[in-house]
């Protein structure tokens, strides 16, 4: 993993009905999100096995995510 | 009196014997105290106890398409809210497809369980609740274009709050679902089960004190994990790869397809399901979760069929799933998803199978019948004056493996739940079952063939009933593996009152799609014949041992002119 990552809380209104999802894996991102920095840019995926799924798996397989 | 437990090898035994029986009870208390048929016959429903940060500790999963749903929504819950969100007496309830749960139907239920004030635990349980609303009575809206012609939709939000009643709510989902009557029984046969698993979880921690348990539980998960991993490492490393193809979506007449890659490295399994097709118009997209629970369905049966794991958030841990958004195995809002569950996700099982079959070959099995087979009907009961409505499924059969046939008439193995007994239904809705077997011929063909899907002839006895079905396999057979044949197809059919012959509803009634249709209106007099999919065949059928055939066609199983078509075998008596 990259070691830079962190946690971001997501701020949204009560009434807010949209979800949002992990671009990696699909999962919900509920309440907080994982951010880190790649060589493609800063990334925000679901939890931080996601970003150790994206660096061994996701990337090489399906080539790089853009914000 | 606070008892001492060592944890070791003994000691965890114990504790996780204690907390698996906790969920037992609590899954008895849902059967025997509920209203439908579904619950009380079919068990679809499945219960559990988590730790304070959301992690599964203990099960009962009468229905495994509900375990890859469960240890995840109580964390995302707790994540959106935060743990202030949650109050002793507590009962929290959910069943939004885009926030966790499997399809509309499934209702995940959770109460936190305090002791002298600090969070400790959670008790939850999720089941099928047999009518929500939207546009179908039993809430299967086949043709269903959006989320909001399938029922009605809960985010998180408090059914008790504090203990008590949160009334508004209560009469806005009572007020909206056909069977308000059964809501309100249903419902409170979920909150006296969580009561219980509340009350139970309690005596545990007074009885071994709060820190042994939780630190109890973490080494059973962990344990679970390792024991997994293992698992998977006896798994040769590589990329297995496989395609199904879909019939329709219940909307057009288009197939879809799925593709998997199944990722074996080391310890670890990752499930892939990049390029599959974009979710469909129809309701036969999966939710996230439900993808997820295929692939721990699959995972399981080819790593732990026996279940000697204890299951929690451990044995999860070493598989990971992709599921692009927006696809067919993970539904963006607002596109429905009721039968995705039922009817994708037994065929996603198969088809991680199948893809594990080039790895795994002797673990593995062909093709189930892959259909839930639903039907759903409601009106006015002519005999109680009351609305009644009802969700009813089928068994299929299953696949054959390497070292046994099918089981015939299996419910499917994403919801392992039971049939209804024909007593239960005759006593409970306007429809006589004039017959009811095992389908001859519908097993695949194969050295271990499939097993026997099953027919069903009801009339209608009521002057009229709304009826619905979501069906699949109709066009498409369940694929058999290394040379086996493929299982029979499905059949659903009509023969109005006052005719003679059986015809397909998209012929009648002029629906889209013949095993996928909404709300045609039936006629007392009126009858149903459907014919469920068998299991496919496993390996060449002409090295299936002859006394195996002969007995299959002495018992009926099999016709003397399929055995020897396909098994060259003819019956010299």
């Amino acid at each position: 993993v990259t070691g830079n990552g962190r946690w971001i809380e997501l701020r949204l209104p009560w009434h807010e009905t949209n979800v949002e999802n992990c671009p990696v894996c699909g999962k919900l991102i509920a309440g907080r999100a994982w951010e880190f920095d790649a060589s493609e840019g800063t990334l925000r995926v679901c939890e931080p096995d996601c970003e150790q799924l994206y660096l061994s798996y996701y990337r090489g397989a399906h080539g790089p995510l853009t914000r | 009196m606070t008892r001492t437990l060592e944890l070791d090898t003994v000691g965890l035994h114990v504790l996780h014997n204690a907390l698996a029986n906790i969920a037992a009870e609590m899954a008895l208390v849902m059967m025997k105290t509920s209203y439908s048929t579904i619950f009380n016959e079919g068990l679809d429903f499945s219960t559990v106890l988590l730790d304070r940060d959301g992690q599964l500790i203990a099960e009962k999963n009468y229905t495994p398409s509900m375990m890859g749903a469960i240890p995840h929504t109580v964390r995302w819950t707790l994540e959106e809210f935060g743990a202030d969100f949650f109050e002793p007496g507590d009962v929290v309830v959910h069943n939004d497809p885009y926030r966790g749960n499997c399809h509309l139907p499934e209702h995940m239920m959770m109460k936190p369980i305090f002791l002298d004030g600090e969070l400790i635990a959670f008790a939850g349980n999720m089941g099928h609740v047999a009518e929500v609303g939207g546009k179908a009575p039993g809430s299967f809206a086949s043709d269903a274009t959006e989320v909001y012609q399938e029922g009605l939709r809960l985010p998180p939000v408090k059914l008790i709050e504090g203990g008590r009643y949160n009334q508004h709510l209560w009469r806005v989902v009572l007020a909206n679902h056909r069977t308000p009557r059964n809501t309100w029984g249903d419902f409170h046969a979920m909150i006296g089960s969580l009561n219980v698993g509340e009350a139970r979880m309690l005596e545990l921690v007074k009885r071994y004190d709060l820190d042994t348990v939780v630190r109890g539980a973490k080494a059973v998960a962990d344990y679970s994990e390792r024991r997994m991993r293992a698992e998977i490492a006896e798994l040769p490393d590589g990329t297995y790869r496989a395609e199904l193809e879909v019939e329709d979506d219940g909307v057009t007449t288009e197939p879809f397809r799925v593709k998997v890659a199944v990722v074996i490295r080391g310890d670890e399994v990752i499930v892939d399901f990049t390029g599959t097709d974009p979710q469909v118009r129809g309701p036969m997209n999966c939710t996230w979760v439900v993808a997820v629970s295929a692939a721990y369905n699959a995972l399981f049966c080819v790593t732990d069929p026996e279940m000697l794991i204890p299951r929690n958030s451990g044995c999860y841990r070493p598989i990971r799933v992709i599921a692009p958004p927006g696809s067919v195995v993970n539904v963006r809002h607002p596109g429905p998803s009721v039968g995705g569950n039922t009817d994708l996700q037994p065929k996603l099982i198969d088809l991680l199978i199948r893809a594990l079959s080039q790895a795994v070959p002797e673990l593995t099995a062909a093709a189930h019948g892959g259909s839930s087979s639903n039907l759903l009907f409601g009106g006015v009961h002519p005999e109680t004056g009351r609305y009644y409505s009802n969700y009813h499924f089928d068994g299929t059969g299953t696949g054959g493996t390497a070292r046994k046939d099918g089981n015939d008439g299996e419910i499917t193995r994403h919801s392992n739940c039971r049939n209804t007994p024909i007593e239960v239904f005759e006593t409970r809705y306007p429809l006589l079952t004039l017959e009811h077997g095992l389908a001859r011929d519908s097993g695949g063909a194969g050295r271990r063939r499939g097993g026997l899907g099953t027919y069903r002839m009801l009339r209608v006895t009521a002057p009229e009933i709304t009826f619905s079905a979501l069906f699949d396999r109709m066009k498409i057979a369940p694929p058999g593996l290394f040379g086996g044949h493929d299982g029979g197809t499905s059949e659903l059919l009509v023969q109005r009152a006052g005719e003679r012959g059986f015809r397909r509803f998209d012929e009648v009634f002029g629906v889209a799609s013949p095993t996928k249709f909404t709300n045609v209106v039936l006629r007392e007099g009126d009858e149903l014949l459907y014919r469920t999919p068998g299991g496919a065949g496993f390996a060449d059928p002409r090295e299936r041992e002859i006394d195996l055939v002969r007995e299959d066609v002495l018992e009926g199983w099999i016709s003397r002119e399929a055995a020897k078509r396909d098994y060259g075998f003819e019956l010299d008596v």
